[in-house]
Formats: C-alpha cells, sequence, structure tokens
C-alpha cells in the first residue's frame, strides 16, 4: 500500500482552477521536494492532504484511506504560518500535543526545546515569529509519524536558522517516515532530496529522482528548475 | 477526545466571562448592601448605580457568552488555528459536539449566576412576598405554580438563547464556504438560519391550526383564547421549538462534515 | 566531515568519493567499523538514502562489507586498497600532467620541478 496517492485531483474556489488534475504516489522512506514558485498550488496540494480544503473532484488517499482521523494520526504537518494558541505557554502547547497525537514524543520535544535554549514556561505571544516557527517545527518533528509535510519550512530565515531547520528535519524524522518539503529556494535543501516534484500552475509537470535528474541533465536541480520556468 | 476538547473549550470561554462574573456579584453584593441604609440619600443613590452596574454586568455576562462562543468557534475552525484543530486525529462531529455542550454548559452557568446575583442582590422577605403577589395571579390563571410558571419562563429563555447561539454557528459555517466577504456572509445566514428557525415554529404552529379550530383562534381572532388552548399552545411550541434546536445541530453537523475551505 | 557538495553532480557519487579517500587515506583503517548510515547522514548533511547508495557501490568495488548486525566495515584486503590507493594516484597524476602539457611543460621539466617544490620549501 502506497504511503500517499493523490488520483486525478482537482481543486477549484468558484471559476479559478488551482489544481489540474494531480496525479501523485508518495513512497515510504524518502525526501520529497515539493518545488514551484510561488502561488502555484503547493500549499493547496497540502492543504488538501490535511483536511483543511473540500477536494472538488478526485481522491486523496493516505495509506489506501480517505482523508480523516486515520490519516491525521499518520501524518505531522507544518504550516507556512504560526498556527498555535499564542496564548499558551510552550509547556502548555507540549502537554496539548501530548494529548491529542498518541504518536508524540513528550520527551523528545523537551530535550530539543532545550537545545534551543528556550524558557518552557513563555508564552508563545511573548516570543519572536520566528523562536515561534522553531517551536512549530520541534513540535511537528517529535511526532512518530509516518508521513511529515513541512510548508515551506525555509521561507525568510536567515542561514544559521536555515541549517538548524535542516539538521532538525533530518536528525528527527522517524524512521521509514517520508518527508515532503514545500519550497520555492531549491538550492538550500536539493542536497538531502531524494526526489523531487515540479508544479507549476496547478499541474504536476515533473516527477523524478534528484541524482537520475542531475545526472540526465548534468546540472543542478536549481539549475534545471530555472530553466524550465524561466525565472 | 471530547472530553479533552471540552476542556480546553471550556476553560477558554470562561477565562473571559468569569470576570463578568466577578463584576456582577460584586455589584450585586454592593447594591445589597446600599440599599440596606433607607435614610441615606448619597447612600441611595450609590445603590442605584450599583443596581444598575449589576444588571448591565449580568446582561454582558449573557452576551458575553454568547460572543465569546461565535469567536471561539470561528478561531478554532476556520482562523490560523483551524490548521492544529483540524489536523487533530479528531472527527468533524466531536469536533462540533464538543462547541455544542460548551455553549450549554456555559449558558446554563451564566444563567445561574444571574440568579445568583438576583438573589444576592434583592433577597428579603418582603421582596418574595412581593414577587409571589405579582405572579400568583398569572400562575393561577393558568393553573399551575410559581415555581412551574418560572421554570417554564427560564426554559424558554434558555432555548432562546441557546438556539440564537447556535444560529450563529450555522452563519459561521456556511459563511465560510464562500469564497469572499466571509464575515459579512456569517452575519446574513446566521440572521437567516434565526429567522428560518422562528418561522418553522410559526409554521408548524399554523398547520396545526389548519386542522384545530380552538388553535386557529390564534391566528385569525382577537378574543380571549380560554387556558387550556393557551398551555396546550405552549406545549407545542416549546417542544417545536426545542426540536428546532436539535435540528439545528444535526444541520450544522451535517454541514461541518462535508468539510472547511481554511484561508 | 560537512562536505559542500556540488549541487550539479549525483550527491551520491561525491559521497562515494569522500569515503573512498577516507578510506584509502586510512582515515578509516582496514577492518573498521564504518558509522551507521543515519549518522553519517546527519554527519554529511545528506540523505541517508543517499549515503545508503553510496554505501552500495563502495560494496560492489568491493571496499566495504556488511556484517549483517553489526554494520559496515572497511574491507580487510589491504591489497585491494592499496589498489584503489594506486588507481586514484594515477587519475589525480594524469590530470595533473594534462593540464602542465597544456602549459607547454613535458614530463622531465614537471619531474625537476616537483623536485625544487621540496627544495623551495
Amino acid at each position: 500500500m502506497e504511503l500517499l496517492q493523490c488520483i486525478d485531483l482537482n481543486k477549484s474556489f468558484g471559476e479559478k482552477k488551482i489544481l489540474k488534475n494531480v496525479n501523485l504516489t508518495i513512497p515510504r522512506g524518502k525526501i520529497i521536494g515539493l518545488l514551484g514558485k510561488n502561488g502555484t498550488g503547493k500549499t493547496t496540494l497540502i492543504k488538501l492532504i490535511n483536511d483543511l480544503l473540500t477536494i472538488s473532484s478526485g481522491q486523496i488517499l493516505v495509506n489506501g484511506n480517505p482523508i480523516g482521523v486515520e490519516s491525521k494520526k499518520v501524518i505531522s504537518y507544518l504550516p507556512e504560518r504560526t498556527y498555535l494558541d499564542k496564548g499558551m505557554t510552550v509547556e502548555k502547547t507540549v502537554e496539548y500535543f501530548a494529548k491529542f497525537y498518541d504518536n508524540f514524543d513528550s520527551e523528545k520535544a523537551y530535550k530539543l526545546l532545550k537545545e534551543l535554549g528556550l524558557d518552557t514556561h513563555q508564552k508563545l505571544a511573548k516570543m519572536s515569529k520566528g523562536m515561534q516557527e522553531k517551536v512549530q517545527l520541534v513540535l511537528v518533528m517529535s511526532r512518530n509519524a509516518e508521513l511529515y509535510i513541512l510548508d515551506e519550512p525555509l521561507g525568510g530565515v536567515d542561514p544559521a536558522t536555515r541549517e538548524y531547520i535542516l539538521d532538525t528535519i533530518l536528525t528527527n524524522f522517524n524512521d521509514g517516515a517520508s518527508v515532503i518539503i514545500s519550497t520555492h529556494l531549491i538550492s538550500d535543501i536539493e542536497c538531502i532530496l531524494d526526489s523531487v516534484i515540479f508544479i507549476d500552475n496547478g499541474e504536476i509537470i515533473l516527477t523524478a529522482e534528484t541524482d537520475e535528474l542531475r545526472n540526465r541533465e548534468n546540472a543542478s536541480i536549481d539549475e534545471i528548475f530555472r530553466r524550465m520556468f524561466k525565472c | 477526545m471530547l472530553k479533552k476538547l471540552l476542556n480546553y473549550d471550556l476553560k477558554s470561554i470562561f477565562k473571559v466571562i468569569i470576570i463578568f462574573y466577578i463584576l456582577a456579584i460584586f455589584f450585586g453584593i454592593l447594591t445589597r448592601v446600599f440599599f440596606g441604609f433607607r435614610n441615606s440619600l448619597v447612600l441611595e443613590i450609590l445603590g442605584k448605580i450599583s443596581q444598575g452596574a449589576a444588571i448591565s454586568m449580568m446582561c454582558s455576562t449573557l452576551i458575553n457568552n454568547i460572543m465569546r462562543m461565535w469567536v471561539r468557534f470561528k478561531a478554532h475552525f476556520y482562523s490560523d488555528e483551524a490548521y492544529l484543530t483540524h489536523t487533530l486525529p479528531i472527527k468533524k462531529e466531536t469536533h462540533y459536539l464538543a462547541k455544542f455542550l460548551t455553549a450549554i454548559i456555559t449558558l446554563f452557568v451564566s444563567f445561574a449566576l444571574v440568579f445568583l446575583v438576583l438573589f444576592t442582590a434583592y433577597y428579603s422577605k418582603e421582596n418574595l412576598l412581593v414577587f409571589k403577589n405579582l405572579l400568583l395571579p398569572v400562575a393561577e390563571a393558568y393553573d399551575s405554580t410559581i415555581v412551574g410558571l418560572i421554570a417554564l419562563l427560564v426554559f424558554v429563555l434558555f432555548l432562546e438563547f441557546f438556539n440564537i447561539l447556535q444560529c450563529g454557528f450555522t452563519g459561521i459555517i456556511l459563511g465560510n464556504r464562500m469564497n469572499n466577504a466571509k464575515t459579512g456572509f456569517s452575519v446574513l445566514f446566521g440572521a437567516v438560519a434565526f429567522f428560518v428557525s422562528q418561522a418553522i415554529v410559526l409554521a408548524v404552529l399554523f398547520l396545526i391550526a389548519l386542522f384545530n379550530t380552538e388553535f386557529m383562534n390564534l391566528f385569525v381572532t382577537n378574543t380571549t383564547l380560554n387556558v387550556q388552548t393557551i398551555k396546550s399552545m405552549i406545549c407545542v411550541a416549546i417542544s417545536c421549538y426545542t426540536l428546532v434546536s436539535v435540528l439545528g445541530c444535526v444541520t450544522n453537523i451535517y454541514l461541518f462534515k462535508k468539510g472547511v475551505n481554511v484561508d | 566531515m560537512a562536505v559542500d557538495f556540488e549541487n550539479s553532480i549525483p550527491i551520491y557519487l561525491q559521497v562515494v568519493e569522500q569515503l573512498k579517500s577516507d578510506i584509502i587515506s586510512g582515515k578509516f583503517s582496514a577492518g573498521e567499523r564504518l558509522p551507521s548510515v543515519r549518522d553519517l547522514a546527519l554527519q554529511l548533511k545528506v540523505n541517508p538514502n543517499t549515503v545508503q547508495k553510496a554505501f552500495t557501490e563502495l560494496e560492489d568495488m568491493g571496499l566495504v562489507f556488511t556484517e549483517r548486525t553489526n554494520g559496515k566495515f572497511v574491507t580487510e584486503d589491504i591489497a585491494l586498497i592499496a589498489k584503489h590507493k594506486q588507481e586514484h594516484a594515477d587519475i589525480i597524476t594524469q590530470k595533473y600532467m594534462k593540464t602542465m602539457e597544456k602549459i607547454g611543460f613535458d614530463k622531465s621539466e614537471v619531474i625537476f620541478l616537483i623536485n625544487n617544490l621540496g627544495g623551495n620549501r
């Protein structure tokens, strides 16, 4: 059974078609880059997988089941915005995750938060946006999930933070799990990707193994992407 | 899971309205204290002020209770926080049910508080007597007791508040299905839902009246109806309204289960 | 051991090169246990699958072998390591010679240069 499968997936808002006939299979144990310019449908696809949007037509299957409680148990999702209750302290937030997710590892979360040098009694509202994003990443990576979906985890962060984020992802994803990272900053992450999905204008235009693609085109993924989209 | 959700929901509502609870009780006590001294003009004025404050705080409690529920509903299901809510491994109907129960529990507590404040401010043997004499003729006219009458009134009031609250939920659910002007549509659909719920009750009464000449008199004449008719009519109306509220809940769950589109 | 990878060349090949040079230089000695896939992936900041692929490549060359439960080890065949070392040196030398020939040096002049390099130090 495939981990994630999208079959003839469509999403439109009114007349506007955001995703057009997306067919996609995500196997287990891979790190996959979902690459595309801003506003091409990356986030829409991710939100559909996470039940934050209704499907216009087509299907999404996670371990063979449609999106629902079972899929939410195995998917750990990092949105591209701050989404936690800002009135809660870090400690309370960890408690919240532990209560609702059976596969949440509080010990791991506290270990990672400690490495960040964070006061866990502090309210999220009192922290910088960057710090809040790190807390979110820690929480998401502290779940023993089967699929991690990270939406633009590197958007607008400094190089040191970028390194921290990539390290945290590489160190903490569950053995045998897959990771989908959506981004438009390809050069920063391409060396950790097994395969890539290029998305443009709501359509999947290329899926390939990264090393094969490099061999075939004799260029970096970033270069290939730029060539394809002339940006 | 329902219990855990309920726990967080109740805390988040009470965290805010407890301020109004405290203020209402505080002014209730002040009212009583100041009204204890009957021979000082200053104290009497202060008493009147406290009384006004206590009454306005009781109203604020109820209004805030409802508003907070709507705000929480929207924040939890349709704003940034929705990204967490909808990715928790919990069924949509459980999510809705948590809000439904939170609404009932908080409203119940707020109602109880209003009574507590009224009791604190005004309870005395004389006042009770005045109150009794006021209600007794009404109760007797419908050959019921004072307690029965009050219970009925409170129940209808509670139902009304709850229905307003739930129609708000319907409005938010429907409004957020639109592609833009979601807040505007939420208000519009909420108001429509409320009028529809009222219309249904009226329509049912009218339908019954078509087959019952006694009932029909309500719609066509000005003559006083006999007590028995009024009583049965109240009965029908209240059961019908209760049913409409339950129907509202079922409709909301049905609509909510269809999925959300979070911005 | 963080390495800057060239993004235009398959990463696993670069990992193979890196590990190979660590083996022939003796950084990982014959028979020594290699770090686990996961650890190495973290050190190099690459995907574990990439490291796995590189290990497979090295196993095909015979430089690395797997002991089922204990992990991966450098071969104990010293002659094989020496052979790879020689090959590697040959490749680098050939490259160097080509470059030198391009700018007009012949073999004896190059040898002279190399000998002098030691003297000038």
